[in-house]
């Protein structure tokens, strides 16, 4: 009875952000507008129509997408690898993903290419040289998984991919012009607003399935709560358990950081959040705790971002982080610790 | 026979070290079963072996009378439960979250519980005295209780063989002779077949039915009454320090 009004107060919270979320904006739209063009297709005017259907409500769709999954992410992440400090880019996928655009943006520049001379074609090269990057990490971690067992030591080396990565690339970036290198930071300062929905949908596919594949680590991450060992003699395969979270990771942050860019903190810290309020480390609960929560984050994220009043939007990447850290230094400062 | 060793070596690969040779074990009924040893001797490696959680580097485990490695996992899990020593767990879970795991390996594929596990879980923690607090952390409870929750959760679990890896440590004297007769009543009116190996050696020389030394990479199973007689427990330790009173049958500090 508890969890049936948790949740359905949580879904009415996550509804009532994204009103909220639609609303705002430097085109102040009635609420009756909204509400009729979401609906009917029409409203008062075609632009009014233009720039919800086809701009806010995309980026409504994608600031959950990319909460959702992120957190989701981030749980699976944290109990895999029984660590508080692991989210989704502990595995090296994101930096995999700034390697494949910095390499693209900046090492074509150095290269004497210039692939800006087209808006479309340089968005879907970006998208495709992410999800490639991100791809080759994932490659290179469950290679290395099939010869190491333990995750910690899988953790680590996912922190020396991120940091060859890095140097990779800040090495791009001491050669390059500036124009190439803005290029680079801007994409790396993510952003939620540029997808079409076309574009939105094809997220949506890999949200969907990477969702999916985590109903199945449900009862499994259960057991691994408690170790290892007492997670085998419970009957659960660590092996199969170890390529399912992490092909359910790539598939989630892989095409998350491919279409929006690599976000920070909302991996890391939404699943400590609701472990902090809901006092519980059950999948079944966390799961679609983190998923609802991680959606209601990035959307409150996306709004303080556009603020009325503004002119112009602040990286989303800055919002989240402005954001959350304070608030889970202040959780952490109450509770006293921090626990997978 | 339940869980018998054939033959068995064990120990560990890379870097490949041979802890105990040809290990005979026979667990045929219910009972208590004590693996006793000096620190090092391999008991911990043995048991871990037993419960399928290493590989052995010769010999068979047998389980039910056929080869342990032809179990798949899952079935593995529904004959031999475990309980390992004291180790960091999730700051909320509860205690009766913790002892539901135990129903895992009968749970569907989303791990919901029904009426009969829940069943198993209210009576494994009575069982243990622990179902007053069942809604506390396990972070929050005191090394005694803690000991009885993990036991409790291998309860759920309902197998017909436990293997525990020290159940006591960590116990003042009188927690320690509590956990071992909880493990005793349970033996005895659940039965179950408990293996534990322990340095409990004066409890559990008073307490089990049967008794498995290992010694210089060697290993006698036996009752208690037949290896106190034999005289090897005179040799198990140097006896600059204590010695074993047959008398008493206890092993006692040398007076100075």
């Amino acid at each position: 009875m508890k969890t049936l009004k948790l949740s359905l107060a949580s879904i009415l919270i996550l509804l009532f952000v994204l009103m909220l979320n639609i609303s705002l904006g430097s085109v102040s739209i009635p609420l009756k507008d909204i509400v009729q063009a979401i609906f009917t297709g029409e409203s008062s005017t075609s632009t009014w129509t233009y720039i919800v259907l086809d701009y806010r409500l995309t980026k409504a769709m994608t600031a959950i997408i990319v909460g959702s999954g992120l957190g989701v992410s981030g749980l699976l992440m944290q109990t895999f690898f029984r660590n508080p400090l692991a989210g989704p880019y502990v595995l090296g996928l994101s930096s995999g993903a700034g390697l494949g655009v910095a390499l693209l943006l900046m090492g074509s520049g150095l290269l004497g290419l210039s692939i800006s001379n087209s808006l479309w074609f340089s968005k879907t090269a970006v998208i495709l040289a992410s999800s490639l990057g991100s791809l080759m990490v994932m490659i290179a971690v469950l290679l290395t998984s099939v010869k190491i067992k333990d995750s910690m030591a899988l953790l680590i080396i996912g922190l020396m991919f991120a940091s060859l990565t890095g140097a990779v690339v800040n090495l791009l970036s001491y050669f390059s012009a500036s124009d190439e290198l803005q290029q680079f930071v801007f994409w790396s300062l993510g952003s939620l607003g540029d997808l079409s929905w076309s574009e939105v949908s094809i997220l949506g596919v890999f949200w969907f399935l990477g969702l999916t594949l985590c109903l199945f680590l449900i009862k499994p991450l259960d057991a691994l709560l408690i170790g290892e060992s007492y997670a085998k003699s419970l009957g659960v395969n660590i092996k199969v358990l170890q390529y399912t979270t992490i092909i359910a990771t790539c598939l989630l942050t892989g095409s998350i950081t491919a279409f929006a860019g690599p976000i920070a903190f909302i991996g890391l810290a939404i699943p400590h959040l609701m472990r902090l309020i809901l006092k519980t480390n059950k999948h079944i609960i966390m799961l679609p705790a983190v998923c609802l929560s991680g959606a209601v984050v990035m959307l409150i994220c996306d709004s303080i971002s556009q603020l009325p009043g503004f002119d112009y939007t602040i990286p989303i990447n800055a919002v989240t982080s402005l954001l959350g850290a304070p608030i889970v230094i202040w959780l952490i400062l109450r509770s006293r610790q921090l626990n997978f | 026979m339940r869980l018998e060793a054939q033959n068995l070596s064990i120990g560990y690969d890379k870097p490949r070290l041979e802890v105990v040779q040809s290990v005979n074990i026979k667990i045929k009924n219910a009972g208590l079963t004590a693996v006793i040893g000096i620190n090092g001797s391999g008991k911990t490696t043995l048991v871990k072996n037993l419960a399928g959680l290493l590989n052995a580097q010769g010999g068979n485990i047998l389980l039910y009378d056929e080869p342990l490695d032809s179990y798949n996992i899952k079935d593995i899990a529904k004959k031999i439960s475990l309980v390992l020593t004291k180790q960091s767990l999730p700051q909320h879970l509860s205690v009766i979250d913790f002892v539901a795991l135990g129903r895992q390996p009968y749970t569907n594929w989303l791990g919901l519980y029904e009426y009969q596990d829940k069943n198993h879980i209210i009576k494994a923690l009575k069982q243990v005295e622990l179902y007053e607090i069942k809604d506390k952390a396990c972070s929050t409870l005191s090394d005694g209780q803690l000991q009885k929750v993990l036991i409790a959760r291998a309860i759920a679990q309902n197998t017909p063989i436990i293997i525990l890896d020290e159940p006591t440590s960590h116990l003042d004297m009188y927690h320690k002779a509590m956990v071992l007769n909880l493990l005793k009543d349970i033996s005895i009116n659940h039965d179950k077949s408990v293996v534990f190996a322990t340095h409990e050696i004066n409890l559990a020389l008073q307490l089990c039915d049967s008794v498995i030394l290992i010694k210089n990479k060697q290993v006698i199973q036996d009752t208690p009454q037949n290896l106190i007689h034999s005289g090897v427990l005179h040799e198990l330790f140097p006896q600059d320090l204590i010695k074993f009173d047959e008398e008493a049958q206890l092993f006692k500090l040398n007076r100075i």
